[in-house]
């Protein structure tokens, strides 16, 4: 389903705060914003939840936990034994090492992978909105234009105070 | 941290703009490398040259071609080995452990470091790499069905958690370093004229487009893998330790030893760091980035990391004498006193002694002067290595058994390869991506210049 | 907000010499009965707030904690500073007075040559003076220091302190780790093991931090106007107490594995013996208190910006701190097993007792 947006690009940081909470109030739907940088207190205007990114890197962190101290257990203690130094087969305190190390290989690989998947990043994709500068010194915010009854030169006049750089209106597929 | 040491300088010195920020960083990207990179690049290469042909030599030839002997089976490649993984941990140390304590200053040197830490990683895996003997059956470290019996390693060997822990180092530092680079990838992406290698920047900057959407995901992931960053960071030295430590031998089995090592390699890691910024900043006209609230704040973590090591060594030698076992107090005097006394004395005075200089406000403001201390510190810190399993070895339980170890030329050549290629390999990054992490700067400055972005 | 039992408090105005009263009369009766137990009491309770001082200066000293915001940390880490007196007295009647707690001071003991001279009372007992004077000395500097920039800041006075700090690590570092060896290590003469001296310093410092937590807290309910405290500031509490437990619980492991590793008959029986029975019951419990639960509650980053929360994680912490000294010094005085009666009871009130009638008040006589 395609949806009408309006880009409203600004030079800094604090103008996109600004006309964020500006139209916030005015109960326009932001959809997302395009920035150079991460800026802190965007995602409450944007009403974003914390990532959940960080449950699949506990779930992860367990499995390797789990798989390791169990694979250690039935090599040592189970499948094949052998006396080391009269330690029991099961040492789990020397099995803690491996298994740690294993716990932070999975919880790292899982989270950045599910983060790229979720993102839709991959090797060799083309940036899905090209918006100009968004990657240099541009803060673009992105409006939904819900029905008929929207403005854009009303929201323009809203966004003055801020001075926007560029005002533009776009039919997006998914945002 | 030191509030009563660190003046309230800015982040970045002249009021940048985030579009400044971008071009300046990004700069020397553009440029074609001056003659002195010609030339470091020159004088790197035939060191790394140099040491890829006494590798090939002693695989053609054996291990024999280095100076070990049956008393001291590690000699140059085990000192090698813990000292790379030493300097790589201030990677991790500056981009994870700071970026949680939400210390801003490090946006400025996490990017350098943490290539810095891959490289050195590399550099340290050669040295147990070769030490088999028959490098190519390094895959029977690993736990896989086989056909000896499906006999396993044994899980219960420091050498086998070593294997883990260096593996799974390596992969998160590249993983890490890499997610914190797509966002500057697509800033080159999008500042390089069509080519090669903007065609190169856009592949590997995965279609980065600045949504927010993945920013506020990006935030999440980038804080997860710094806090599994810091205890990987200290596991593995903690490791390195291990393979001392649960040996019966005196000198090696202490418990201090744990915590003594990840210190000591955040101590020499830290020098590192500062010494290669040093020369960076100067040559690529970074200065405004790198400053001296940078180098301030080295400096601390260098001499309370060297107070540390310091402490250690007076603990365990002390100790040795404390507990009253011959053993121990035999090698902690031939340590000192022995024919390898020299080394002993080096390690003391280039990490206990000369760090010390830091203290005084005239040294750290003169980039030379801190220079030499970083260079003197990774000199003692190679040492401390060399004196710990050297001087513990070559005095076995049977003097009939005592020895002496006396390095080769390969295996100087080889070490001196394995600087080659750690720094051939920086060379090449400061030409590829930028040294200086652009969108962890533009936050820090917005946040700074009282923009509505906070910091960490 | 965490509420501290209003009773506890008002102990420090209406009766604020009866919780010692308690504690003295406590201690002379087990004195009759159990003189080892009463004594290794004493020297667990001094130990600990020598500790709870020399950490807060230490706190003091290098860090000058969290800028401008940090002022009421500063200050009620100020306050703290008074329990070394109190905590030095307690440590002087036993490794003065009372040696005999020691092993070495048998003549049946087996020990090193260089434990003979070492331990000669007469040098032990100087020492013991030195380490005391010298941490005397240090708070004391630092007591002058940090008053003086609170009063008003200059760059003579920045000076002045950053110089002093050089002085102030390397003495903390050497009178720690020595006096770690001499007081609770050589409780089981001739046992070493080198991480103790960084075990200790780890210990005092998580339970400073966990004490200044819980006092910033019960200085805010005495004088809610007085006190600003905003949610980065208890998270950079969260976070420090987060930070220290897991240095604690690293050295703890370090220490615990390598002896388990290699086990040496020289080594192991230290080990062994906190391990059996009862007492390997606490050493678990230990771990638990000072690391697993405290790690588990302050990694949700909700728990460091809840003040309740805090509150009893901070509390959780003291405890566990408590009992790791327990377990540092009991089992080399009773090996039998662990006991809770007087003389723990005497040590525990004595120590709180010194918290509400010292450092409370101190805090709000403030200006």
């Amino acid at each position: 389903m395609s949806q009408r947006v309006l880009l409203a690009s600004f030079g800094s940081a604090g103008d996109l705060l600004g006309a964020a909470r500006d139209l916030r109030q005015r109960g326009l739907p932001l959809l997302n914003a395009y920035t150079p940088h991460p800026i802190h207190g965007l995602e409450d205007l944007l009403a974003w939840r914390g990532s959940r990114l960080p449950l699949v890197g506990l779930v992860c962190g367990a499995c390797g936990v789990a798989l390791m101290l169990w694979f250690q257990h039935w090599t040592s203690a189970v499948n094949w034994r052998i006396n080391v130094g009269g330690r029991p087969w099961n040492s789990s305190l020397s099995f803690l090492c491996v298994t740690f190390e294993v716990m932070v290989l999975f919880a790292g690989l899982g989270t950045v992978l599910a983060f790229l998947i979720r993102s839709r990043l991959w090797p060799g994709r083309s940036p899905a909105l090209a918006v100009p500068g968004a990657t240099d010194d541009r803060y673009v915010l992105l409006v939904g234009q819900q029905d008929a009854a929207f403005d854009v030169i009303e929201v323009g006049r809203w966004l003055q105070p801020y001075t926007p750089l560029e005002l533009s209106e776009r039919e997006l597929e998914a945002v | 941290m030191a509030e009563a040491v660190l003046p309230d300088q800015p982040l970045i010195a002249g009021h940048k703009t985030p579009a400044q920020i971008s071009a300046e960083i990004s700069a020397p990207l553009g440029q074609r490398p001056n003659r002195t990179w010609w030339l470091l690049l020159a004088i790197s290469g035939s060191a790394l040259g140099l040491g890829l042909l006494a590798i090939g030599y002693e695989l053609f030839t054996g291990i024999g071609t280095w100076g070990l002997n049956r008393t001291v089976g590690w000699g140059f490649d085990i000192t090698n080995f813990v000292f790379w993984v030493g300097i790589g941990h201030a990677g991790t140390l500056i981009s994870a452990v700071l970026f949680i304590f939400r210390q801003s200053w490090r946006t400025s040197l996490n990017r350098a470091a943490e290539a810095m830490t891959l490289f050195a990683v590399m550099c340290a895996g050669i040295f147990p790499l070769i030490h088999m003997g028959r490098p190519w059956l390094a895959y029977w470290m690993f736990p896989y069905p086989n056909v000896r019996g499906s006999l396993w390693i044994n899980f219960r060997s420091p050498l086998v958690w070593d294997f883990f822990a260096i593996s799974t180092y390596f992969t998160i530092s590249a993983v890490f370093w890499f997610v914190g680079l797509i966002p500057d990838l697509a800033t080159l992406r999008d500042r390089t004229a069509p080519g090669l290698r903007q065609r190169i920047y856009s592949f590997l900057s995965l279609g980065w487009d600045g949504s927010y959407r993945t920013w506020h995901r990006y935030e999440a992931v980038y804080l997860l893998l710094a806090g599994l960053a810091t205890p990987l960071v200290v596991s593995v030295h903690t490791i390195v330790s291990t393979d001392f430590a649960t040996a019966v031998l005196p000198g090696w089995h202490t418990t201090i030893l744990p915590p003594y090592f990840v210190c000591g390699a955040i101590f020499s890691g830290m020098s590192m760091v500062l010494a290669l910024m040093l020369v960076t900043r100067g040559a690529l006209g970074l200065r405004d980035y790198i400053q001296q609230r940078h180098i301030d704040a080295m400096s601390w973590f260098i001499l309370g990391t060297s107070g540390v090591v310091l402490l250690a060594y007076v603990t365990e030698l002390f100790t040795a004498f404390y507990t009253g076992n011959p053993y121990e107090a035999f090698v902690f005097k031939n340590r000192a006193l022995g024919p390898l006394g020299w080394s002993y004395w080096i390690m003391v005075c280039c990490n206990g002694l000369v760090p010390q200089l830091l203290w005084f406000r005239g040294v750290r403001h003169r980039p030379a002067a801190v220079f030499a201390v970083t260079i003197a510190v990774n000199i003692g810190m190679w040492f401390e290595r060399f004196v710990i399993i050297v001087t513990s070895l070559h005095r076995d339980f049977l003097p009939s058994s005592w020895a002496s170890y006396q390095p080769t030329l390969i295996e100087g050549l080889t070490m001196l390869g394995t600087f080659g290629l750690f720094f051939t390999a920086f060379l090449i990054f400061c030409r590829l991506v930028p040294v200086i992490a652009i969108a962890e700067v533009k936050q820090a400055v917005v946040a700074e210049q009282g923009g509505a972005a906070g910091g960490h | 907000m965490i509420q501290i039992p209003r009773a506890l408090l008002e102990l420090r105005r209406s009766r604020p010499r009866l919780l010692l009263a308690v504690a003295a009369v406590a201690f002379l009766i087990s004195l009759a009965s159990d003189p080892n137990r009463a004594w290794g009491s004493v020297l667990l309770a001094g130990y600990a707030l020598c500790h709870l001082a020399l950490s807060a200066a230490f706190m003091l000293a290098v860090s000058y904690p969290l800028g401008e915001r940090g002022r009421d940390l500063r200050r009620v880490l100020l306050a703290m500073l008074r329990l070394l007196p109190y905590g030095a007295a307690a440590v002087l009647s036993v490794t003065l007075l009372n040696q005999g707690l020691y092993p070495w001071r048998s003549p049946a003991a087996h020990l090193s040559d260089f434990q003979r001279a070492w331990f000669l009372p007469g040098f032990f007992g100087l020492r013991a003076l030195a380490y005391l004077a010298a941490w005397r000395y240090l708070a004391g500097r630092v007591e002058r220091l940090v008053t003086a920039r609170l009063a008003g800041d200059s760059p003579a006075l920045r000076t002045a302190h950053a110089r002093f700090v050089p002085l102030f690590c390397y003495t903390y570092a050497l009178t720690v780790w020595l006096a770690s060896y001499d007081w609770l290590m050589s409780l089981e003469a001739p046992w070493a093991s080198t991480i103790y001296g960084l075990y200790a310093a780890a210990g005092g410092l998580l339970s400073a931090v966990a004490m200044l937590t819980l006092l910033v807290f019960s200085r805010r309910q005495l004088q809610p106007a007085r006190v600003h405290l905003d949610s980065a500031l208890q998270r950079d509490l969260g976070q420090w107490l987060f930070g220290l437990s897991c240095v604690w619980v690293y050295l703890w492991f370090s220490q615990f594995l390598l002896i388990w590793y290699v086990n040496l008959p020289e080594e192991t029986g230290w080990l062994a013996l906190r391990l059996s029975g009862a007492w390997g019951l606490l050493f678990y419990v230990n771990v638990g208190l000072n690391w697993v639960l405290p790690f588990l509650v302050l990694l949700l980053g909700e728990a460091k910006r809840n003040a309740t929360v805090l509150g009893r994680i901070a509390v959780v912490l003291l405890v566990g701190r408590w009992l790791d000294l327990y377990l540092l010094i009991m089992p080399g005085v009773q090996p039998g097993g662990p006991h809770v009666g007087l003389p723990e009871l005497a040590a525990t009130l004595g120590a709180m007792g010194c918290l509400l009638s010292v450092v409370l008040p101190t805090l709000e006589r403030e200006p």
